[in-house]
């Protein structure tokens, strides 16, 4: 009964064969995956563990489908040899799937984004959960998950705010005409150095940058390692705020001087 | 302040308060620095404390283990000559926990000096370094062993033009820092390649004698091949 060919030479015993050889190889994967990810998490960063996963993960599928294709009656070098009209076919429909398919093996050789990188791709913004061998999943900052084709972040522009080691961000900060400016640009500077994560070098850039219509606008760049700014950025404004008005100096409201053509008549 | 300790203990010194006192449980170790205070609930009884200081790259947060020193004065060195000269470097002090002989974890750090934090090199490809400003010595200066420590560099100038030195760069990972009850120091080798590339490194050498050499938070691979030399390739 087992002997009896299904199809071809196909037997019942070479499915149970096919099915096992399936069902052990994603085994052994999720075995070997959560061993390497516990033993190397500490050792290797998380874009590196992820990518050797991926690599371990799509190496045994391969290597179970090399053993199950034969099984249950493949023919590999067949298959090669007729690919033909098939091959076009298959190739027209699933064209789509093949480009993201290869833009995924582009972006994991070119590595423009990393998982774990905070990246900008066409509006959505967020951390970069994975990379796979199809789309790629980002955790926008608002918690929710998107998943964008790999096609498309390949040919998009995409902005990685944590490639580099440092990056800068900016305020501007109006203090009223009668202020001294002067003595405004010398109570952030000291402020800033006052911050550890503000950079020495680059160095931070204080200046009176236009005199507007309400106040005179100080511009205040600062950089700081790209791991590390943005609660250098959310603390810092309100200090300025707090040590600019201890030394007198305000932030004025808008206002209007006016002028009037004829002399006011005082009331009785 | 430094060196190994039985439970309980209390020092002061510099504005620095460490208790630690016994518990039902364990052991409760109280850290005050000026205005930031630490505790810790140890849940073990047979323990023993260590304080020494450490690689100074650890605060306010891990994020770099370079260590960028900014010369007050121009060093000047002649073409193909060397000297030696001496700067102060941040104190970083941690403490130190071992249940078993010569397993010791840490579980604080600390340091007098204010923290702050630069850029060496280019934005896309330069390191983030622990900053610091040092005036230059002829002579080992009296420091505050808590506070600052004495960097001893020998500096050469392999190249046939006269060499301006104006910041060192050293990499945690290669430091040797010793220690006394009066002085932290570590001895660094500095050599200039070129106009722009100058390589630091440092040497198992303490300042003087009766110095004892500090855990060293920062072990790096012996590789054969390798040496365990910074290439400061973006100017000195």
């Amino acid at each position: 009964m087992f002997g009896k060919p299904l199809y071809g030479d196909v037997t019942i015993v070479h499915i149970f064969i096919a099915t096992g050889v399936a069902f052990l190889s994603l085994l052994i994967s999720k075995i070997i995956n959560l061993n390497l990810r516990r033993r190397l998490k500490d050792r290797i960063d998380r874009p590196k563990l992820n990518l050797l996963t991926k690599a371990v993960s799509y190496g045994l599928y391969t290597v179970a489908l090399l053993i199950i294709l034969p099984l249950v009656g493949f023919n590999l070098s067949g298959i090669a040899v007729a690919g033909g009209i098939t091959g076009l076919v298959v190739g027209f429909a699933s064209q789509k799937v093949v480009s993201n398919l290869i833009s995924g093996i582009f972006l994991m050789v070119e590595r423009p984004v990393k998982v774990g990188q905070q990246i900008n791709v066409e509006g959505v913004a967020g951390t970069v959960e994975d990379i796979s061998i199809i789309s790629t999943i980002i955790r926008t900052y608002d918690g929710l998950y998107i998943r964008v084709p790999n096609e498309k972040v390949f040919t998009s522009n995409i902005t990685n705010y944590v490639a580099n080691v440092v990056r800068r961000f900016e305020y501007t900060v109006g203090i009223r005409y009668s202020d001294d400016a002067a003595k405004a640009i010398e109570v952030i500077k000291g402020l800033i150095e006052s911050e550890p994560f503000a950079l020495k070098r680059p160095e931070p850039q204080v200046f009176v940058d236009s005199l507007g219509d309400n106040s005179v606008n100080i511009v205040v760049r600062v950089w700081a390692p790209a791991t590390d700014w943005y609660p250098l950025k959310m603390a810092l404004l309100w200090k300025i705020k707090t040590a600019l008005e201890a030394e007198g100096i305000e932030i004025p409201f808008p206002q209007r001087v006016v002028w009037f053509a004829n002399p006011l008549e005082r009331g009785q | 302040m430094f060196g190994t300790y039985e439970p309980p203990f209390k020092l002061s010194q510099e504005g620095i308060e460490i208790r630690c006192e016994p518990t039902e449980e364990g052991f409760l170790y109280k850290r005050k620095v000026h205005a930031e205070e630490k505790e810790i609930l140890i849940l073990s009884r047979k323990v023993n404390f260590l304080l020494n200081p450490i690689e100074p790259v650890n605060l306010p947060k891990k994020i770099t283990h370079f260590l960028y020193i900014d010369l007050q004065k121009t060093v000047v060195l002649g073409p193909s000559e060397k000297a030696k000269f001496y700067i102060k470097f941040p104190v970083e002090v941690s403490v130190f926990v071992s249940k078993k002989k010569g397993q010791w974890d840490s579980i604080d750090t600390f340091s007098l000096c204010n923290q702050k934090f630069t850029l060496y090199g280019e934005i896309t490809s330069g390191h983030l370094c622990k900053y610091y400003s040092s005036p230059v010595y002829g002579e080992p200066p009296e420091v505050l062993p808590l506070i600052e420590g004495v960097m001893a560099v020998e500096a050469v100038n392999r190249t046939g033009e006269w060499a301006e030195i104006n910041t060192l760069v050293f990499n945690a990972y290669h430091m040797k820092v010793y220690y006394d009850n009066e002085l932290v120091s570590m001895d660094a080798y500095v050599e200039i390649e070129s106009e722009m590339v100058a390589e630091t490194t440092f040497r198992e050498r303490a300042l003087r004698k009766g110095m004892q050499k500090s855990l060293e938070l920062y072990v790096s691979k012996k590789i054969p091949v390798f040496t365990e030399k910074f290439v400061m390739e973006w100017g000195y």
